[in-house]
């Protein structure tokens, strides 16, 4: 070989060494890249994770995850302190031999049957090893399924959240909120006591209207109008009294077996005696299998009867009144209602009737519906109202029946 | 002359009490059971007296006395009431019822319920 060949195969190899160094060198760089690529994510892998860890870590609420069987995959470190034991007591132990529960066992089984998460707040829960029977606690806890790819549930995380405090507070708002309306209640008797001073001047003003006219006309003249209207104004204002103290002091009832047909006789007798009203027409519809004898205080179911009655009689003025009571008995409740063609109530006052003093009459205290309201309540029944402007007004009461 | 009397008032059984006992005393009596319809009875006739009650339905009997003053009505208003606020709790509410007691001293007496019917009787006799 010449000198010259020889020289220019070592160019053309050295060539190629060069070429192969390059590629190498790319190579290198490629894998340089792709390494610290790699570094990187793993880096922001890492990252996410700890984040993860650290919410997990350090969240007050509660945190279990669970295999489908219910052994313990990871709790929190919350969830470990609680019973004041480490993480790695928990996991693989299985959670019912921990806490054994066969109600809480239920829901679990459920939850892994069905795929949907069970979540409840407030709730008493027996948790943990250290609670009293005494010391009950309660927990918003929750306990939602983790599917598979297949969709299928593979476990459950548990998560609880001690809310014992804030049921307790509201425990006790609801407490303090009773003793305020209690309180309301005495303040209003104050107001009440105003308004029976200033009712009863009315009628009080017609009786000695009506005694001057006695005395005026004492000895020859007939004189049974007066008295009649003496009588009738005293029970205007005896009807006022009885009202204020009703309200002022409604207590609980005292149950009698009585004849409700009975006293609606009388409520109606009573109004009919104030009103004068021979004009109004009383339809009584009582459906044949009506039981008519219920459990119910008498007094204060009387009372009731009476407010409602003499506010249909009042609302009908001029015009051919007539009033419609209907009594039947449906799924053991008393079902009466009482229709009147009266002057009917607005539509905007219609949700005020039930509260105190509120009235649209020129003279009356506001309390006869606020009153049977209070007593259906406390014999735990429904009282409703339904109005419609110079049409007539509908109440309806429901009553247990009582063993 | 006999005096011709309006009595405006919602109780009915207050109307025939006053009705019958002023009719004894031969006064010419007019009745109205509510505020429009007392507003209506004013503008048509003459009366020498009203006896106004202040709470009675659609009219109160402070828009009769505002009525009156401002059509210069002549007829002498005797205002009858159940109301208490009259002497006290004006001044507890006193903007809303400032209004109100300016009216009221346009009456030109006012009995409190339950009053003696001969007082108003007599108030009539000399007015």
């Amino acid at each position: 070989m010449k000198q010259s060949e020889k020289k220019l195969k070592n160019e053309s190899y050295q060539k190629q060494i060069n070429k192969l160094k390059e590629t190498e060198n790319k190579l290198e760089a490629n894998h340089k890249k792709l390494r610290n690529q790699i570094n990187g994510k793993n880096k922001e892998i890492k990252q996410k994770n700890n984040l993860l860890k650290r919410i997990f870590s350090n969240t007050h609420i509660l945190i279990a995850y669970l295999d489908k069987y219910f052994n313990f995959i990871q709790v929190n470190k919350t969830y470990a302190n609680y019973n004041k034991e480490i993480i790695d007591y928990y996991v693989g132990k299985n959670y019912f031999k921990l806490f054994p529960d066969k109600e809480y066992e239920k829901i679990f089984k459920q939850v892994v049957k069905t795929g949907k998460p069970y979540i409840v707040f407030g709730e008493k829960f027996n948790y943990g090893k250290n609670v009293k029977k005494t010391d009950c606690t309660y927990w918003d806890w929750s306990l939602h399924p983790v599917k598979d790819r297949n969709k299928a549930v593979d476990g459950v995380i548990l998560t609880l959240l001690d809310v014992t405090k804030r049921v307790k507070a509201q425990k006790e708002l609801e407490e303090i909120k009773e003793q305020l309306i209690q309180s309301k209640r005495l303040s209003d008797l104050g107001l009440l006591a105003a308004a029976v001073a200033h009712e009863l001047r009315n009628p009080l003003s017609v009786i000695r209207a009506a005694l001057y006219n006695i005395e005026r006309k004492k000895g020859n003249a007939p004189i049974h109008t007066q008295l009649h209207t003496i009588e009738k104004k005293i029970m205007e204002g005896d009807q006022i009294i009885s009202n204020l103290l009703t309200y002022a002091k409604i207590k609980l009832p005292e149950f009698k077996r009585t004849d409700i047909l009975t006293l609606l006789d009388e409520s109606v007798e009573l109004a009919k005696l104030i009103f004068q009203s021979e004009t109004i027409q009383i339809n009584k519809l009582i459906s044949d299998d009506f039981k008519k004898f219920i459990k119910i205080d008498p007094f204060q179911m009387k009372k009731v009867l009476n407010n409602i009655l003499l506010n249909s009689f009042q609302s009908i003025k001029k015009r051919k009144g007539i009033i419609t009571i209907h009594a039947k008995t449906v799924n053991n409740v008393m079902k009466l209602t009482i229709v009147d063609n009266g002057t009917g109530i607005k539509k905007t006052d219609l949700s005020k009737v039930f509260e105190p003093f509120f009235t649209r009459k020129s003279r009356g205290t506001g309390l006869g519906l606020s009153i049977c309201i209070e007593i259906i309540k406390l014999h735990n029944g429904n009282i409703s109202i339904d109005s419609k402007l110079s049409k007539g007004t509908t109440i309806s009461i429901e009553l247990p029946y009582r063993e | 002359m006999t005096k011709k009397i309006l009595v405006i008032e919602d109780d009915m059984d207050m109307c025939n009490e006053l009705n019958e006992a002023l009719s004894a005393w031969n006064y010419q009596v007019q009745l109205a059971f509510d505020g429009l319809t007392g507003k209506k009875i004013i503008e048509k006739n003459k009366y020498d007296i009203i006896i106004l009650d202040l709470k009675i339905p659609k009219y109160d009997g402070y828009h009769i006395l505002d009525f009156i003053s401002k059509k210069n009505i002549k007829s002498k208003v005797i205002v009858i009431t159940a109301r208490m606020e009259i002497h006290y709790e004006d001044i507890i509410k006193q903007n809303q019822e400032k209004e109100k007691n300016d009216l009221l001293k346009k009456a030109h007496s006012i009995f409190i319920k339950p009053f003696k019917l001969m007082d108003l009787i007599n108030k009539i006799r000399t007015s």
